[in-house]
């Protein structure tokens, strides 16, 4: 069984995009997360990432993750990772990246911060 | 802000008290030449009258009876001048003999007290005299008789309060008729002034719209005089400001068009370079000071091969982009659907030709390389024919007729494209480039850069690689120009056949192809690096392969899925320790099936775990593969604190390795291939934490 990357949904809430991904977030993959992301900030929308299926994130994974959360924040848009897998979250613990990632426990925590 | 003054109020104003103060001062003046008028005057009537009844008086002296002709006369004339308070004749004695009240003929006359004399401009005979005291102003005649001598003397007074109402009453009237006057004076300074002051009202309200922004609406003043220029000046500053308004928009639109185009034109372009079995393609494209159209792409086709496009588009700015990217979109469109470069030329040669305006051509090499036998087959519509440098230093220039796309219309060009073929043998060097490169003129001169120092520059870095050549080119062409400006984009496309044994090795350089060997197999006749490392690395492979249980993955990265299970099944790493585990060995597996083996379908890794003896954590993985060696040298902790780091979202896979595995080493051993041993330490121990400030 093969866990391609892949978006599963997304929708919008008001000024922000919700997408939802699941699978192995790799050098393959990490296409396909840049190419949402961009389309969601040529939307001139703000951007809740829900990783919490996840199932493995590389270092071209992680990267694309940083890539994102800076590109949004020249263009004065705002990025939350929601529900971050255990994959994702040993990552972001190896690499002590906590500062740099702005993680929420749930898609409404991340909207409403969003909001605020 | 403070309050701006008006100016023409301020002169108006000024005008009035002056003609205001000027009609005052004069008529001061005239009132005390009035009063003096009026003073000597009414002294004259005075003594008139007095030798008047002098006159008449000196025949009635002469008589018996005086009074009975002087009283009538006097009694008269002190009723019709009731003014004169003093009327008197009187004779040498003192004896008065005329006056109006008839009580008092007969009576000695008494002087007035107190008389001083008045001067006067008026003639006095002797014996006369004119004088006040502080009541009366008297003239006084003497009586003469006909043959001499003095018969009398006539008195004749007037009241000072008289002659003051005299005076006075004209000057009431004088100073009426000057207050008209000055009033009238002030109106009409009023008036005139301020009419003709009116255009520094209008000159004021213009420059405080131009101020304000309004450029458009001019000063509308036909005077003739200096405010009539001033408006004019005024008027034809602010068309200049509009004007300079006007241009300064228009350049700030240009700037961002040519920003845009400058922005266009660089995302057309592969963002880095390809390798493909033992092929390197490096390119770049250094942007004249106008953006042109120059464009180059290397794109993989379904069938695994590489096409390689380089264009120059006859335009610049963002005309000349966009042509570019229709390019771009055209040859990628076709690339799998014609399998010839010619026909794929023709096909791009259609389209453009009904979308390009008239005049506007193309010049395009089209060119697909097979990585695994080197062959290229290609095309050239009107572009120079690329430099082929072969692994002995012979330079070839391997050229394709064509004449440019949509230089003619209708489809003729098709006519004139044809297909070549050439193999690329390990050593070779292909490079194609736009005329911007090789017709670069010196700083000083018309020598422009040409095509042998092209060559020069290529065989100087062909050994150290694709990369290196392309920037060689680039330093040599700068250095060449000395400071000038490029006319023209600079484009270079580098394909690089890399030799299989190591450079400066004497072995045949022109063997074709390596039937399948891998790299770390050709090395195997040579000695291992690093001495004593690697015969520890194989005493550790042997020691492997002893205990067993390895892990064999293909060299691709779906099947790097399988690390997840095995991880989890070895002895001594508990969940959370394989999970980390899994994490680091991904980045390196991933590592060499990217870089090592650079997509060769049959490459493969083996995996073994070599946990330590009972009672001490952690363990030892030791990694084998026939790829490419890693070189890991030069490796420093990423700082992610770094903006530009975050930003570059690469080059993570070494920081997590090395912050999970306590150890990292890489070695070569003979016969075998290379042989990546980490040292886990387990993670309760805190192991693999990097320390960054290193």
């Amino acid at each position: 069984m093969s866990e391609a990357f892949e978006v599963v949904a997304g929708e919008t809430r008001g000024r922000a995009a919700v997408v939802r991904v699941r699978g192995r977030l790799d050098s393959g993959g990490v296409q396909v997360l840049l190419a949402h992301t961009s389309k969601v900030l040529a939307a001139n929308q703000n951007l809740v990432l829900n990783l919490s299926a996840v199932t493995f994130l590389g270092s071209s994974g992680v990267g694309a993750l940083l890539v994102t959360v800076e590109l949004f924040r020249e263009h004065r848009h705002e990025v939350r990772i929601a529900e971050a897998s255990q994959a994702v979250m040993m990552v972001i613990q190896v690499l002590n990246l906590e500062p740099f990632l702005p993680l929420e426990p749930s898609e409404e925590a991340a909207l409403s911060k969003l909001a605020a | 802000m403070k309050p701006v003054w008006s100016l023409r109020w301020i002169v108006t104003g000024a005008a009035m008290v002056l003609v205001g103060g000027s009609v005052a001062g004069v008529s001061a003046v005239y009132d005390r030449a009035a009063s003096q008028a009026i003073s000597t005057q009414v002294e004259a009537a005075l003594l008139l009258r007095a030798r008047q009844l002098a006159g008449a008086a000196s025949g009635a002296l002469l008589t018996d009876f005086p009074e009975l002709t002087l009283h009538p006369l006097l009694r008269d004339l002190g009723q019709r001048q009731h003014e004169l308070a003093l009327l008197v004749v009187h004779d040498r004695d003192g004896i008065v003999h005329g006056h109006p009240d008839v009580r008092a003929l007969g009576t000695r006359f008494t002087r007035p007290a107190g008389l001083v004399d008045v001067p006067t401009r008026e003639e006095l005979a002797p014996g006369e005299s004119l004088a006040r005291n502080g009541e009366l102003l008297i003239a006084s005649t003497p009586v003469l008789h006909p043959r001499g001598g003095i018969l009398g003397v006539v008195w004749v007074g007037l009241p000072q309060g008289h002659l003051g109402h005299l005076l006075a009453e004209a000057r009431a009237r004088q100073r009426l008729g000057f207050a008209g006057f000055a009033g009238g004076s002030m109106i009409i300074a009023l008036l005139l002034v301020s009419r003709m002051l009116r255009p520094l009202g209008e000159v004021r309200a213009g420059i405080a719209r131009i101020a304000g922004g309004d450029l458009d609406s001019p000063l509308r003043i036909r005077d003739r005089t200096e405010l009539g220029r001033l408006a004019q000046a005024v008027n034809d500053m602010a068309a200049r400001l509009k004007r300079a308004q006007a241009e300064m928009l228009e350049r700030e639109r240009l700037a961002t068009e040519m920003g845009l185009a400058r922005r266009l034109q660089r995302s057309l372009l592969p963002r880095e370079g390809r390798s493909a079995a033992r092929f390197r393609i490096e390119g770049e494209q250094w942007a004249a000071s106008e953006v042109g159209g120059d464009w180059y792409d290397v794109i993989e086709r379904e069938d695994g091969k590489l096409a390689i496009a380089v264009a120059d588009v006859a335009g610049k700015g963002l005309a000349g982009c966009l042509v570019a990217a229709m390019l771009a979109a055209l040859v990628r469109g076709l690339r799998d659907v014609e399998c010839s470069p010619a026909t794929l030329l023709a096909a791009v040669d259609r389209a453009l030709g009904e979308t390009l305006p008239a005049g506007s051509f193309v010049t395009l090499w089209y060119g697909v390389l097979d990585p695994a036998s080197g062959e290229l087959v290609f095309a050239s519509a009107g572009h120079n024919p690329p430099l082929l440098r072969r692994a002995d230093g012979r330079i070839e220039w391997p050229r394709s007729t064509g004449i440019p796309l949509a230089a003619i219309r209708g489809g003729a060009v098709a006519r004139t494209l044809r297909d070549e073929t050439l193999r690329l043998l390990p050593g070779d060097v292909l490079v194609q480039y736009t005329d911007g490169l090789n017709e670069a003129f010196a700083a000083e001169g018309e020598e422009i850069f040409g095509l042998e120092r092209m060559a020069a520059a290529t065989g100087a870095a062909a050994p150290r690689g694709a990369r290196a050549i392309v920037e060689e080119l680039h330093a040599a062409v700068t250095a060449w120009r000395a400071g000038g400006g490029a006319h023209d984009d600079e484009t270079v496309v580098v394909l690089h056949h890399e030799m299989a044994t190591a450079p400066g090795d004497d072995h045949d350089a022109t063997a074709s192809g390596n039937g399948g060997r891998t790299p770390a197999q050709d090395h195997a006749g040579e000695s291992a690096v690093g001495g004593n490392g690697a015969a520890d690395a194989g005493a550790l492979l042997a020691e492997a392969r002893r205990r067993g249980g390895a892990l064999r993955l293909p060299a691709t990265l779906e099947a790097l899925e399988g690390l997840r299970a095995w991880t989890r099944r070895q002895d001594g790493l508990g969940r959370d320790d394989a999970a980390r585990v899994e994490l680091a060995l991904h980045e390196v597996c991933a590592n060499i099936v990217e870089h090592g083996y650079r997509g060769t379908p049959d490459g493969a890794l083996e995996l073994w775990w070599l946990p330590e003896s009972e009672g001490t954590a952690g363990g030892r993985f030791v990694i084998l593969d026939q790829a490419w060696p890693f070189r890991a040298d030069n490796w420093t902790a990423s700082d992610f604190a770094d903006p530009e780091v975050r930003r570059r979202g690469r080059g993570f896979g070494l920081d997590i390795l090395h912050r999970v595995m306590a150890d990292v080493r890489y070695e070569q051993v003979a016969a075998e291939g290379n042989v990546t041993i980490l040292r886990f330490a387990g993670a309760s121990s805190g192991a693999g934490e990097v320390v960054r400030d290193v």
